[in-house]
């Protein structure tokens, strides 16, 4: 396929896209940024050094409005990173109003809500687009209005200014890690993917075969299916996969609904035992897994810390405050032997994180 | 001694639709054990009479009284619960379920806590249809039964809710003479045991036979009340269309060249090796039993099936027809049997039923040139004095004689050869019957060929010039003008061994 | 002459007109800045894709059919022709290949209903799958980027103060119209609708008739792929989701009738734009996504509803 062939030069392409667009200089684009890459962005800052290097928070001006658009709200994860915006805000004492697509993949509906909302004239607006793409008219429309868009993860669009969060294959990546420290013998992992082509669910997928392959060599993946984030549909297929894999050791799950479905499936098998089973977000369900010794671990990207942040960061945008291009958030695998260190209360959430940072723990 | 109440009485109804006064001022006394006969054209109120006695509708005025006592019935179930049952000129009946469940649609159910008790309802359903019937096996889903059969089931279902009222509008449209005369004898037997019958029909020979007085409407009011036994028919045929109906007594010999010939014909076991041909300005009749293959050869004809066997040839050259399109254009058209289901398009509008066929003719840069086209249609309207004359209107808000006419006007102005009509008169009142008869009788004049399919004989003799008679899927024979009888005719129609005396007698 | 069958049309348009007219003063006496004209603008173009979706599908419908294949029609014809664009290929090519694409889909799915006789639920539903399939298969589920700003700015740009996707939805619609009101086809497609069988026997080519129609759809979906291929920049595999749904809605509202043989174009342009206007006032008045959804529910039923009381009254 003449396509595929881009998963790898993704970015690369990319830039090139976006060189060429520069010369040709469509009116929209009033500066020429450099496609963004999150990971490797140099003009860069860790979360928690936000404060240390900007200073206090200065006083948000009064009649100071904060629009949001998440991707659903039918997923707990965009729920909770609300929370951390309604949070944050309050603290600070400005109006934060949060709207979201009807449903994931809803590209033109999230489109539709993000102009809708510049129409309202919000002072800046935090966005997670459903794909890279979707969101582009709205952020060139707020440019012309002189409204700060600012990219709370997931996707990413590629001439944002301002991205908070974390990366998708990041995610995968330290599921990968995981399995090659913790299961050193090896053998059969199973992957179980979001929507087919949504955007989190190849990167994390990707992220993960490629980090398992690369970092070792006694692991197969035997299985990568979609399980559309639909329990019912993961607790099927994880099913047939352990029929046709007795020996299977572990899954990996692009997100905790799908991996407590498989979980259901494992502990109906009665391998419960043998099978490993890592999921991502950190919904509170999983959590009550993880503590009951069932679902081993999940990757957690702290939304409401993510979305604390990043309504701290627009506030010192609309300041006038110069804040480095990308503002990453941590993400942290989190099991039954280190739930405490995280999941206590906040003050020692954020100090295990920054301890993390700073050794430089993936 | 005193008389007992009128088992359903109606006292100056009026009705208006919006444009229209349906109905004015009219009246209607019918006593139990009566069969009284309603009488009028298509337009006369008779619907829509029929449609209040049962409670479809509500009149704007006038009193209604059951076995004296005044009632308003609001809703079919109204007048179900008063003793009103109605037998419709189109079966209503649910094709895909049994006679026991149809006869049970809408009556209190026979029921076993919330289940339906299906052996209980059998049980009192073929009772019930037994004495109709005794061929009718209540399991058999109604799709399965002929229609005369189904008209049975219809009329049982009436029975089970001990109607003391049964209005039947146009029962004998479809029956064979056997058919009929097993529906006269159920008909006097109800009327025996008190129920009162309201008979609507067309067909006056019926009525006479049948019924003791007869209330005729004409325009939406109430013209007379009368005794059948004081009453010649053109008497009756005066008052229902205000003036004397011409009778024709047309003789021809047709001499045109052979316009559409047919050989060995085969569909199924339902067309058996049937060969004819039509000549130019040609009337030529088909006639034969219900389930003798009219239609289904007619269809092959006008290109609704293909022919598994046999050649079609137009002009002398063979054609082979994938659909009617093609054998319109080869020039044969069909005014089909079931209007509703195969001739009109409800809510489309005259002016586009009529223009469908030639809608390719009557364009200019891909576009429909729309006052040419109603030009046109009006004048063809007008031609088949279509009532009214309100080419925008939905077809379906029209009476069936004007449906019909619609149907006929597609072809008027098409440069058609054959047209071919399949019943071409079936549910349709006097006067638009005779206009239709007029034109087919026009167009074998301008030199098309025409084929006439009926059930009703004296139409197929009235009409044509020569008569093919089918039985069971052959040709059983061909009768020249002057062999005409309804004898020579049922003599070829109907199957050796069922030929009952009886049922000759009644067809004179 | 026009008014031959409008004659009975203009009073359910007029119904939704009304609801329109309704829904926009409720928005602009709630929210001041509603009725500014940039909103409206807003409104238009957020409405233009699922109107230009929504007129192939009324035609279909009209037919008395459905087809569900829409979304993937549009996904598959945007990311073959956004590859062709991002090869180089000239932007009118790509994106005349693109429209072939969703032609031809349209005439798949119309061949297999109208000659292979299956239900058009069921062979769209089956299309469905299978042109997202392909659309995810060709892509690897991947996005195509690099569209070159050329065929970018084709629809990116305004004439009187209208973006071009809303002045293309307008062109698209008065062909439409001229092609139900005005033409054989059109009278066919309301009389197929009507009554299949009468109007095969009146000489009606019924299945030429189908297959035109599922080919104008899928021609529309591909369409308004491009004009979402422009506008995001990207062509994605899985754009188009749920397109069928609000696309039948639209001409629900509109009046059009799913037993066929009955819509209209002016309905269904006014049955996108209510639709639009209400996810733009709902969101404006920052109304939670699923509260949306409701209204958006609510809104269809109450059409069926004036449907049901007009009916007859024609």
């Amino acid at each position: 396929m003449q396509i595929t062939k881009w998963t790898h030069v993704r970015r690369h392409s990319l830039a090139m896209a976006f060189a060429l667009l520069g010369c040709v200089s469509l009116s929209s684009f009033a500066q020429t940024l450099k496609p963004l890459d999150s990971d490797r962005e140099p003009d860069r800052i860790e979360w928690w050094q936000v404060s240390e290097k900007l200073g206090a928070l200065p006083k948000a001006k009064p009649g100071v409005k904060v629009g949001a658009v998440a991707k659903t709200l039918t997923n707990e994860y965009w729920r909770l990173l609300g929370d951390g915006y309604k949070k944050a805000g309050d603290k600070a004492g400005v109006t934060v109003d949060l709207q979201a697509a009807q449903s994931e993949g809803d590209q033109l509906g999230q489109l539709a809500i993000a102009e809708n909302m510049l129409s309202k004239g919000y002072s800046v607006l935090l966005v997670s687009p459903q794909s890279d793409a979707n969101l582009q008219p709205a952020v060139d429309a707020a440019a012309k209005a002189k409204v700060p868009v600012v990219n709370v993860n997931d996707a990413v669009i590629p001439l944002a200014e301002h991205y908070i969060g974390n990366v998708q294959r990041d995610n995968g990546v330290r599921a990968a890690r995981w399995f090659v420290q913790n299961k050193p013998a090896g053998g059969k992992i199973a992957v179980i993917e979001g929507m087919a082509g949504v955007y989190a669910a190849v990167q994390r997928t990707e992220g993960f075969k490629a980090t398992l392959g690369k970092e070792s060599t006694k692991f197969k993946v035997v299985a990568s299916v979609p399980g559309n984030w639909d329990r019912q549909l993961s607790y099927d297929t994880a099913t047939n996969i352990l029929q046709q894999n007795p020996d299977l050791v572990g899954f990996y799950c692009n997100n905790d609904t799908m991996a407590l479905g498989v979980v259901e499936a494992v502990k109906a098998a009665g391998k419960l035992a043998q099978v490993t089973v890592i999921g991502t977000d950190g919904i509170g369900d999983a959590y009550k897994s993880i503590l009951a010794g069932e679902l081993t671990g999940t990757i957690d990207s702290f939304p409401v810390l993510t979305g604390e942040v990043a309504l701290d960061v627009s506030l010192r945008l609309l300041a006038g405050q110069k804040v480095p291009r990308v503002v990453a958030t941590p993400q942290a695998l989190i099991t039954k032997q280190n739930y405490s260190r995280y999941k206590g209360d906040e003050a020692a959430q954020r100090k295990a994180l920054i301890e993390d940072a700073k050794s430089g723990a993936k | 001694m005193p008389n007992p109440p009128p088992a359903l009485e109606l006292r100056g109804i009026s009705k208006q639709f919006p444009g229209v006064k349906a109905l004015s001022g009219v009246n209607l006394l019918v006593r139990p054990g009566e069969i009284h006969a309603l009488l009028g054209e298509n337009g006369a109120g008779k619907s829509t009479l029929l449609k209040i006695i049962s409670g479809v509708q509500q009149p704007d005025e006038g009193e209604m009284f059951i076995s004296g006592r005044p009632v308003k019935l609001v809703g079919t179930k109204a007048a179900r619960a008063a003793g009103i049952a109605m037998i419709h000129q189109e079966l209503q009946l649910i094709p895909e379920l049994n006679a026991a469940q149809n006869m049970f649609l809408g009556s209190p159910r026979v029921t076993c806590g919330v289940l339906l008790a299906h052996d209980a309802m059998q049980k009192r359903a073929s009772e019930v249809l037994h004495d109709l019937d005794p061929g009718i096996d209540v399991r058999t889903p109604v799709k399965y039964l002929s229609v005369a059969q189904r008209q049975m089931v219809e009329i049982a279902r009436a029975l089970l809710t001990d109607a003391r009222v049964i209005a039947m509008d146009e029962p004998t449209s479809s029956l064979t003479p056997s058919e009929f005369e097993k529906l006269v004898v159920l008909i006097r037997k109800l009327a025996e045991r008190g129920v009162a019958i309201i008979y609507v029909s067309h067909k006056l020979e019926e009525v006479f036979e049948l019924c003791g007085r007869a209330t005729v409407l004409r325009d939406g009011v109430w013209i007379d009340e009368l005794q059948l036994a004081n009453t010649t028919e053109p008497e009756l045929v005066a008052k229902m269309v205000g003036r004397e109906l011409v009778h024709n007594t047309r003789h021809r010999t047709a001499g045109g060249e052979i316009v559409l010939e047919a050989r060995g014909l085969q569909w199924k076991s339902r067309v058996r090796g049937v060969s004819l041909a039509v000549r130019r300005g040609e009337i030529l009749g088909i006639a034969g039993l219900v389930g003798a293959g009219r239609s289904e050869l007619v269809g092959l004809l006008a290109g609704l099936q293909r022919p598994d066997a046999g050649e079609i040839f137009v002009h002398g050259k063979a054609q082979q027809f994938a659909n009617p399109g093609s054998a319109i254009r080869a020039g044969i058209a069909l005014v089909p049997e079931e209007r509703k289901r195969e001739g009109i398009i409800p809510l489309m509008s005259i002016l586009s039923n009529v223009g469908l066929p030639t809608l390719n003719k009557a364009t200019r840069f891909g576009l429909i040139r729309h006052g040419a086209l109603r030009a046109r249609v009006h004048a063809d309207a007008v031609r088949v004095n279509m009532r009214p004359l309100a080419l925008s209107r939905p077809i379906r808000l029209f009476s069936g004689g004007n449906q019909q006419k619609a149907i006929i006007c597609r072809w008027l102005s098409s440069g058609i050869d054959v047209l071919i009509f399949d019943e071409p008169t079936r549910g349709i009142d006097i006067g638009a019957k005779e206009e239709i008869y007029k034109i087919i009788e026009e167009l074998a004049a301008e030199g098309c060929a025409i084929i006439v399919v009926s059930s009703e004989m004296r139409e197929v003799m009235y009409l044509s010039d020569r008569l093919l008679v089918m039985q069971g899927g052959k040709l059983a024979g061909e009768l020249s003008h002057q062999q005409y009888s309804e004898e020579a005719i049922m003599t070829l129609a109907i199957p050796r061994a069922d030929m009952a005396p009886a049922a000759s007698q009644e067809l004179s | 002459m026009t008014n031959v069958k409008l004659r009975d049309l203009p009073v359910r348009d007029m119904g939704t007109l009304f609801g329109l007219v309704l829904i926009f003063a409720t928005f602009a006496f709630v929210s001041p800045i509603f009725m500014e004209s940039r909103n409206l603008v807003n409104i238009l173009q957020q409405s233009s894709i699922n109107a230009c979706i929504a007129i192939g599908m009324t035609l279909i419908i009209i037919s008395g059919g459905i087809d569900l294949s829409v979304g993937p029609v549009a996904a598959l014809s945007a990311v073959i022709s956004a590859s062709m664009l991002a090869a180089g290929v000239p932007p009118w090519i790509g994106m005349l290949a693109g429209l072939a694409v969703g032609i031809s889909c349209g005439v798949v799915n119309g061949v297999l209903i109208a000659y292979g006789g299956l239900q058009p639920f069921i062979v769209t539903l089956g299309t469905l799958s299978i042109y997202r399939a392909l659309a995810l298969i060709y892509t690897g589920g991947n996005p195509v980027l690099n569209i070159p700003s050329e065929f970018r700015s084709w629809f990116g740009n305004s004439l009187a103060g209208l973006p071009m996707p809303v002045i293309i939805v307008c062109i698209v619609s008065a062909l439409a119209w001229v092609l139900l009101r005005k033409t054989p086809i059109g009278e066919y497609l309301l009389a197929v609708g009507g009554n299949e069988e009468a109007a095969r026997i009146a000489g009606v080519p019924v299945a030429l008739t189908k297959v035109t129609a599922y080919a104008i759809s899928g021609g529309l979906a591909s369409l308004a792929a491009m004009i979402v291929v422009a506008r995001l920049g990207a062509a994605e595999p899985i754009l188009g989701n749920l397109w069928e749904l609000e696309a039948i809605a639209a001409a629900a509202i509109g009046g059009a009738s799913l037993l066929g043989g009955k819509g209209g174009i002016v309905g269904t342009l006014l049955g996108a734009i209510i639709l639009g206007a209400m996810r733009n006032g709902l969101t404006l008045l920052n109304v939670q996504a699923f509260y949306q959804l409701l209204a958006t529910g609510l809104v269809i039923l109450l059409a069926m509803l004036v449907d049901r009381l007009t009916r007859g009254r024609a």
